[in-house]
């Protein structure tokens, strides 16, 4: 018998494994990245549509709205503003449904909607958790209680947005393993100027 | 019996292919660094602006502050009668916290940690007086003056240079004019 040459397999063997199990890493990795990534784009696009509309609750040219609110809950918010600075004032409305989002295998991705005059866009992107909170008073810790009462609208100076998006699909390195979904976040808390106490 | 080649084959193997792993796993822990920096520096950026928009909403000044009647007051001589940069605490007017806080410059000095999804960031904010000669560069002033400059300094144990470098200091600057309110 040859030793060497069995000695030879063996090494081989186990450098072939190594290279494997590198190769498997790396790929699995750039799935996470590239996953990682694509989610981050798709935040930033929801996040831009939310920074535009927000900021200017209340906004008609050159006054501010005498009616801001329509609806304020923590799955919905619904507010007057001239969002185009064209024509008359809109009613745009903001609301995570209940419905789950099409062609999607993530249980917890719903329907976010963005509706301007009832003119609907469904956003499919994966929000797996969409919340907001408003607050009475500038850096308050402690929000309001929602849904929001008409006659209290007025004391909303605050309005915070949470958001989570998950992808559509779960990730996993070991094929036994549940797997997970890769996610991204974020928060942010607006201080609309029509919102002001002394306007 | 193995010849002195085969060995010195296997060895050299054995270096090509553990210098590949070492490679391979500086990529996943470059990737892993860099999604979750990421995710943390968007964090930063959005609490940054949640203060600065916060603060922009109160009064430029506590002399500028608006009265019972909800009109602004605004002092005789402008700028020298302006208040001192900080929270103007008094017993019939407290400053304590950022809930109490009713102008811009009373944010100077305020120190905070907060915690937003488990992750610690350590907050400071400094507001100076500033003056400027071309509107593009601006220098801190001694004395006051019409414009005042509010940085945000972030810094959180999990954002560093490196492993084991100093914290990355995120500055965020926003520069008011009393006269642009």
């Amino acid at each position: 018998m040859n030793y060497g040459i069995l000695i030879s397999y063996i090494v081989a063997g186990f450098l072939m494994i190594t290279i494997l199990t590198i190769t498997y890493n790396v790929t699995y990795s750039n799935q996470e990245v590239t996953t990682t990534l694509t989610k981050s784009n798709h935040t930033q696009a929801v996040k831009d549509i939310i920074m535009h509309d927000i900021p200017k609750i209340g906004y008609q040219k050159k006054s501010v709205l005498s009616t801001i609110f329509s609806k304020a809950d923590s799955n919905e918010i619904s507010f007057y503003s001239n969002i185009d600075d064209q024509g008359s004032v809109e009613l745009v409305t903001w609301k995570y449904t209940n419905t789950p989002a099409p062609g999607s295998k993530n249980p917890n991705d719903r329907i976010l909607e963005r509706s301007v005059n009832g003119d609907v866009t469904e956003i499919t992107n994966g929000v797996t958790h969409f919340k907001i909170n408003y607050y009475d008073t500038y850096g308050s810790d402690t929000p309001l209680p929602t849904p929001i009462s008409g006659s209290n609208y007025d004391d909303i100076v605050q309005i915070e947005v949470e958001m989570e998006l998950q992808s559509e699909y779960e990730l996993s390195y070991d094929i036994n393993d549940p797997g997970d979904y890769v996610s991204t976040s974020w928060r942010k808390r607006f201080s609309p100027v029509n919102l002001r106490p002394n306007n | 019996m193995v010849g002195y080649d085969e060995v010195l084959y296997v060895m050299l193997s054995m270096v090509i292919v553990s210098t590949m792993a070492l490679n391979a796993n500086r990529v996943i822990q470059v990737n892993n660094t860099t999604m979750i920096e990421g995710q943390l520096e968007g964090e930063v950026i959005a609490y940054a602006q949640d203060i600065i928009e916060e603060s922009r909403a109160l009064a430029f000044d506590e002399e500028t502050t608006y009265n019972k009647a909800g009109n602004s007051t605004v002092p005789v001589y402008i700028p020298s009668g302006f208040s001192n940069l900080g929270p103007d605490d008094t017993m019939s007017d407290p400053e304590g916290d950022r809930t109490q806080f009713d102008d811009f410059d009373d944010f100077n000095g305020l120190r905070e940690t907060v915690e937003i999804r488990d992750v610690e960031y350590d907050i400071s904010v400094e507001v100076e007086y500033v003056k400027t000669s071309d509107y593009s560069t601006y220098t801190p002033s001694s004395n006051k003056t019409t414009l005042k400059r509010f940085t945000v300094n972030i810094e959180s144990d999990f954002l560093r240079k490196n492993t084991q470098g100093d914290q990355t200091q995120y500055n965020f600057s926003f520069i008011r004019s009393y006269y642009a309110d």
